[in-house]
């Protein structure tokens, strides 16, 4: 952490992973587990701690085998508070449910209001404990290397497989990848890498060679791993079949499964007129301005979510708000809350905004935001739905218990009202147009699966509207009252059903299928005509569609279960384990482990032979971090005390203002581009302290100081230089950009820092720096953007550090650091754009894909001086960038020079080769 | 630290394979009283009649010696031969050390992995070794040397040895014999479907139980198929041999039992749950040790379960009758006795690391072996 950030020549950027909560972690000990979990939920971890223990027995005898070792489960009581974990330095993005780290075996998993989600990935992320653990101790029993890994679609195909059963999103998916042609076969599995498909077919080939081939072959598909380097031979030595035979097999039965549905369900944009089809677009909501009528939705299509507007008479969607870029609309959780218009056309919505979310009232009419609330002690809020008189909202909410539940607010007092308190989980809420009850979603229904239930407030108490063996959600009103329109995936598939609704009666309404597509719908919104708008999967995309008429349809329609039912009984619970407690916070007794030890020797010519080692721990929850370097620069043996470099620094991520600390002692021959006197010898000794304050996920304040003694010896010449050197700096950094395969495309990235170094001592060091460094990105096009950037570099003083220019990184088309001075300015215009999506070959025996050929258009203008600024420089031309398997970016450049201050260009022409991300 | 202990036994590996021979520090007597495979089924190894005494012991820390491996055991069992133990480890190495005291007497290297349990039979140490070359390996025990080694399919389940005949049933199916004295192949038949079970044999019979779920039993004297009787689920662990009936149980948690001369079905039990062990046999009980960590009794004449005692812990072996008490080895590394009157559990060892090592029973106490290859004897109980 903190000196780079005084000697980078590339000023850091990066949004801030902000640790808003303080987490009083403390450790539940079951029999085969430590569950790290905080005070507030209590009750949940004990419940959590159930399902893992139910888990573990069960997939014991699944896999024929013991974890060796405790397993260390971290739980968190709601998404926004998983995704602050420290057990992964990267961010988290909506719609993760958990994740095993396999380097240390640790399970993260956050609750989501839902006990059978939770219950869900506490499976999932087991059974890639004991898969992971017996792969590792069969790999080792069979004298190979413990780093090979199954086929990503086998892992998390196998963690499906065994935590959850085969549900209506699942065969969604699948259905829509059968019907629409994108369906990946094993022999091209790779092509959907990572994505939820690619989940879900695994999930599916799994159960195909339980059926086919007998459900004891899963797991010998891992015993027999060892056998062989392609996961193909070792599918062949197992089930008698490679590839290309299983992929026949496997797609003749899910056409048999699939196909005949066609003859009786419809695609849902073939049977539903279309409002948005490109794109991934959720919670349509109605809007009548005037004599137009609109669709409010949630759209992601360009990288970041947003709030969108469009007729329904047709023409261009409208961006109301952009989402993702700014604090107060961090996040739009796209595909987890509804929205509502209230009568008077305020539309209410949920993002997230710090260390919650938040409800925004938007005016629609105006577009402009009118309020912003918040609700402290809930975390997480979703589906808020406007009362008929538009001064109240009822909301589903998540707190820091993990308990979902319902709520209403108060718009003009803000005084809030809590409707339910346990841990179903409520959800969707939709207000009666008569004000008199709520309509909502919740699993306290006998089995758990999620039901429609009537919540009536002016009597109170609470019925079924739904009771089946299969879930409904999503609950909306009629503008007239008499009909509730919500999905359910009777048929395996999620649907559109809309129930008459009467009085609250002690026998269930019946309950009426209206659409019979073959993928899924989610969301349905009344118009005041009678017509429904919804979200549908279709073609790999969320498309918005609408049905007509449907009010006048009702009575028609055939009811899904026949003669009505009583009222069920009471609903289920879930038992908690409570184990051996131990109350302790994190700080007290924590357990640390190595995360890197490696060490290296090297030989050089200029420098000689280098030799050390680098150590890293870190606590089981990632928040406390200690490194450790050492090495040797000696080039004789009378210099080996003298030419150690040992450094001890610690970094502490548990509280909202990360810090680090620690002392360094560094001797030995320096090249230094930086330093005014290039090569030298030093040996400096000190200590140094940093901190981060994050304002937000983009913007932060950074500070160091650093105190050392520095002894120099200037090796070409000879200047001999001692200082006992104070080095203070204080940043300002701002962050949204966002990232394609070779660079930035949208949004802007800032960088403003001042520093101050002296020497206390001796005065042989006196400078000030002052840098400042803007970027914005322009998106003219899905993949295609004209990015920009200027940047001042300023250093003055006694021995004040150089800064170079020149190269592919800045100044192209100018030799490589070539340019170098105290100060320096540089201005860039690049058009980016696609030119190759894929690059790759196909094997008869395989494909392998390299990664993707962007093209850019530059120019560039700048200098580096000392004191006399002379001319500026400039190059224009055109390039290629490489993004090798996403990792790794190669570029190539041609252009001419812009010389003699702008007056000629080049001769010749220039050619550049190098590595390095767009700026 | 896994890769230098691997990086070591690679080189050690590679230093070894190029010589053939190797160290005992005296010859062993092979008699009467040696391994038996109770009817071929190396996972229920014990050279010595569970009711036969012990021989007076002295106990250190609850334990009379400890012996480390040169690396991990997995499957393979002990065997026990003229007082000395035989450990066979994933590494290559078969090592012998005396029953009294775990002193080392001596070493033989096998070039390849060891996953199957050896055999021994008419005086020679038989090891079916996995790796790009599998071999069946013989070693004379009273000369010292190895007899003879020849190349054959990839073998798991546990070698067979029966009279003067060893018997391999390797994974692709094929069943084969060999003279013990001299391996000369006398048979080879090939059956459908993958083996990982360890064959069971009688002086005149084989029973091989498959992947394909068959069990199947061939002419010991020529290979010849004698019945087939289609179980409907795999065989993980093998068939158990008892005066003229075979049992074994599938992966579906059936348990059948069949007439060893007509391949007659005499009774099935459902279990409800996968069998990965194979089961144990004392007079008319059955002892079948299910992944759902229950032991089951039953009357082997009429397939009747009289006791199913809960134990909560994934078995790692087959059960081992012993003085009264049925010994059953924990996937966890721990060795419980089960009273199977009362269904008392009593915890006798704890081992360092998980274990599915069958337990062999000595004179001097029970042999277990962890997976990090480190073996214990602990005294037997009175």
């Amino acid at each position: 952490m903190a000196p780079s950030v005084l000697h980078a020549q590339f000023l850091p950027f990066g949004r801030n992973k902000v640790q808003y909560a303080n987490f009083h972690w403390q450790i539940l000990k079951t029999e085969h587990f430590d569950i790290y979990y905080y005070p507030e939920m209590e009750e949940l971890a004990g419940k959590g701690a159930h399902f893992a223990e139910e888990s573990y027995d069960k997939l014991e005898r699944v896999f024929n085998f013991t974890v060796g070792h405790r397993i260390p489960l971290i739980f968190y009581s709601s998404p926004i508070h998983f995704q602050q974990t420290n057990v992964t330095p990267g961010f988290i993005p909506d719609g993760v449910g958990g994740f095993f780290e396999f380097i240390k075996g640790r399970v993260v998993i956050p609750s989501s209001g839902s006990m059978e989600q939770f219950r869900h990935v506490i499976n999932h992320e087991l059974v890639h404990v004991f898969m992971h653990n017996k792969l590792e101790w069969t790999l080792r029993n069979n004298g190979q290397r413990t780093d090979r890994y199954l086929p990503l679609w086998f892992v998390e195909g196998l963690a499906e497989y065994y935590s959850t059963d085969w549900d209506a999103q699942a065969e969604m998916v699948l259905r829509d990848a059968v019907l629409s042609g994108y369906f990946a076969p094993l022999s091209y599995i790779y092509a959907i890498s990572g994505s939820f498909l690619m989940y879900k077919e695994g999930q599916d080939a799994l159960g195909f060679i339980a059926r086919e081939y007998g459900k004891e072959k899963i797991v010998q598909l891992i015993d027999n791993f060892w056998m062989a380097e392609d996961f193909q031979e070792v599918l062949r030595l197992t089930l008698g079949v490679g590839y290309e035979q299983f992929d026949r097999a496997w797609l003749r039965d899910l056409r048999r499964r699939i196909y005949p549905l066609v003859e009786t369900a419809d695609r849902p944009s073939d049977a539903a007129s279309a409002i948005v089809r490109e794109g991934f677009n959720a919670k349509p909501v109605y809007y009548a301005r005037g004599d137009s009528s609109y669709v409010v939705y949630i759209a992601n299509n360009t990288g970041y979510s947003g709030l969108y507007m469009k007729s329904l008479d047709g023409g261009e969607a409208k961006l109301l708000l952009e989402g993702e870029k700014t604090d107060r609309f961090e996040a739009f959780h796209l595909f987890g809350s509804r929205m509502s218009v209230s009568r008077d056309g305020m539309l209410a919505f949920v993002t997230k905004s710090g260390e919650s979310d938040v409800l925004h009232l938007y005016d629609l009419g105006a577009e402009h935001l009118v309020r912003t609330l918040s609700f402290p002690g809930l975390v997480m809020i979703g589906s808020p739905s406007w009362n008929p008189g538009g001064d109240a909202i009822v909301f589903s909410a998540l707190n820091e218990a993990g308990e979902q539940d319902l709520y209403t607010v108060d718009i003009v007092t803000e005084e809030m009202r809590r409707l339910t308190h346990d841990l179903y989980d409520d959800r969707d809420p939709a207000w009666s147009p008569d004000g008199d009850r709520i309509a909502f979603a919740s699993d306290r229904g006998p089995g758990g699966f999620q039901q429609i239930f009537l919540l009536d407030l002016e009597r109170g108490g609470m019925h079924f509207l739904t009771q089946d063996s299969c879930s409904y959600a999503s609950p909306a009103w009629s503008s007239d009252g008499a009909a509730i329109a919500c999905t359910g995936d009777r048929d395996g598939t999620q649907n559109l059903y809309v129930i008459p609704v009467s009085e609250a009666a002690s026998m269930l309404p019946p309950v009426r299928q209206l659409s019979h597509f073959t993928t899924g719908v989610f969301d349905p919104a009344w118009t005041p005509d009678g017509d429904v708008v919804f979200s549908a999967y279709d073609g790999g995309s969320f498309q918005i569609l609408g049905l007509q008429k449907i009010g006048a349809k009702i009575d028609s329609l055939s009811e899904v279960y026949g003669p009505r039912r009583p009222q069920p009984a009471a609903p289920w619970t879930v038992p908690s384990l409570a184990g051996t407690t131990v109350s302790s916070r994190i700080s007290y007794e924590k357990e640390y482990q190595v995360d890197i030890a490696q060490s290296a020797i090297s030989t050089d010519p200029v420098f000689g032979t280098l030799g050390g080692a680098v150590l890293s721990m870190s606590d089981v929850l990632g928040d406390d971090r200690y490194y450790f370097l050492i090495s040797n620069t000696a080039q004789t043996s009378s210099e080996l005390l003298s030419s150690f470099n040992i450094a001890v620094s610690r970094l502490s991520l548990a509280q909202k203002t990360p810090y680090s600390y620690g002392v360094f002692h560094y001797a030995g021959r320096r090249y230094d581009l930086l330093d005014p006197d290039l090569y030298f010898y030093e040996r400096a000794y000190g200590g140094f302290f940093a901190a981060a304050y994050p304002l937000s996920k983009f913007r932060r304040i950074e500070g160091a100081f650093s105190f050392s003694n520095s002894d120099k010896e200037a090796l070409a010449g000879v200047r001999q230089r001692k200082a006992l050197l104070l080095t203070n700096s204080i940043s300002y950094v701002k962050d949204n950009a966002l990232y394609y395969w070779t660079g930035p495309i949208d949004g802007n990235r800032f960088n403003l820092t001042l520093s101050y170094t002296t020497d206390l001592r001796y005065a042989n060091v006196n400078y000030y720096s002052a840098m400042f460094d803007y970027r914005r990105y322009f998106r003219i096009g899905l993949r295609s953007a004209v990015a920009t950037r200027f940047e001042f570099l300023y250093n003055h003083g006694k021995e004040a550090r150089r800064f170079f220019l020149g190269g592919s990184w800045d100044l192209r088309g100018w030799p490589r650091w070539s340019i170098r001075g105290t100060k320096r300015w540089i201005t860039s215009c690049e058009l980016r754009f696609p030119v190759l999506d894929r690059v790759g070959f196909d094997f008869p025996f395989g494909s392998i894909t390299l990664g993707v050929l962007r093209g850019a258009v530059f120019f560039d203008a700048g200098n580096s001086w000392d004191s006399d600024y002379r001319e500026t420089l400039g190059s224009i031309g055109a390039g290629l960038r490489f993004s090798l398997f996403g990792i790794l970016v190669l570029r190539y450049d041609v252009g001419k020079r812009i010389e003699d201050n702008f007056t000629h260009l080049q001769g010749d022409i220039f050619q550049q080769f190098f590595f390095g991300w767009d700026f | 630290m896994r890769t230098p202990i691997a990086m070591t036994s690679i080189a050690l590996l590679l230093l070894t394979a190029c010589s053939t021979s190797f160290r005992l520090d005296r010859p062993l007597d092979i008699g009467k009283g040696d391994w038996l495979q109770m009817g071929g089924d190396a996972g229920r190894t014990h050279a010595i009649s569970e009711d036969s005494p012990s021989i007076p012991v002295t106990v250190r820390d609850g334990i009379v010696w400890s012996f480390g491996l040169d690396g991990p055991a997995a499957k393979a069992a002990a065997l026990l031969a003229d007082d000395a133990v035989i450990f066979s480890s994933t590494t290559g190495y078969a090592e012998a050390v005396e029953a009294a005291s775990g002193e080392r007497i001596g070493v033989f290297p096998c070039k390849w992995f060891i996953h199957a349990t050896p055999a021994v039979a008419d005086g020679c140490l038989f090891v079916a070794t996995n790796g790009i070359e599998p071999l069946l390996l013989c070693f004379d025990l009273r000369e010292q040397r190895i007899r003879y080694e020849a190349a054959i399919p990839s073998v798991h389940a546990a070698v067979c040895a029966v009279g003067k005949r060893v018997i391999i049933a390797a994974r692709d199916g094929e069943v084969r014999a060999y003279a013990a004295r001299d391996t000369v192949p006398l048979w080879s038949t090939r059956l459908e479907g993958t083996i990982t079970a360890a064959p069971a044999a009688t002086d005149s019979v084989v029973v091989v139980a498959g992947q394909n779920g068959d069990l199947t039993a061939l002419a010991a004297s020529d290979g010849r198929k004698l019945w087939r009787l289609p179980a409907g689920s795999p065989f993980l662990a093998g068939p158990s041999i008892h005066g003229g009936t075979v049992a074994a149980a599938n992966y579906a948690g059936v348990l059948t039992a069949v007439d060893i001369a007509s391949g007659e079905r005499r009774w099935s039990v459902d279990c409800g749950v996968p069998v990965y062990q194979g089961l144990a046999w004392h007079g008319d009980t059955i002892a079948a040790a299910l992944s759902s960590g229950e032991l089951v009794l039953f009357r082997a004449s009429d397939g009747t379960e009289y006791r199913r005692i809960s134990t909560g812990e994934l078995p790692g072996a087959a059960p081992l009758f012993d003085g009264g008490g049925i010994m059953l080895l924990q996937r966890r590394g721990v060795l419980v006795r089960i009273d199977p009157r009362s269904g008392e559990i009593t915890e006798i060892a704890k081992l360092e690391t998980r274990s599915e090592t069958p337990p062999l029973l000595t004179p001097y106490g029970i042999v277990l072996v962890d997976e990090e290859g480190e073996a214990v004897c602990i005294p037997r109980e009175k």
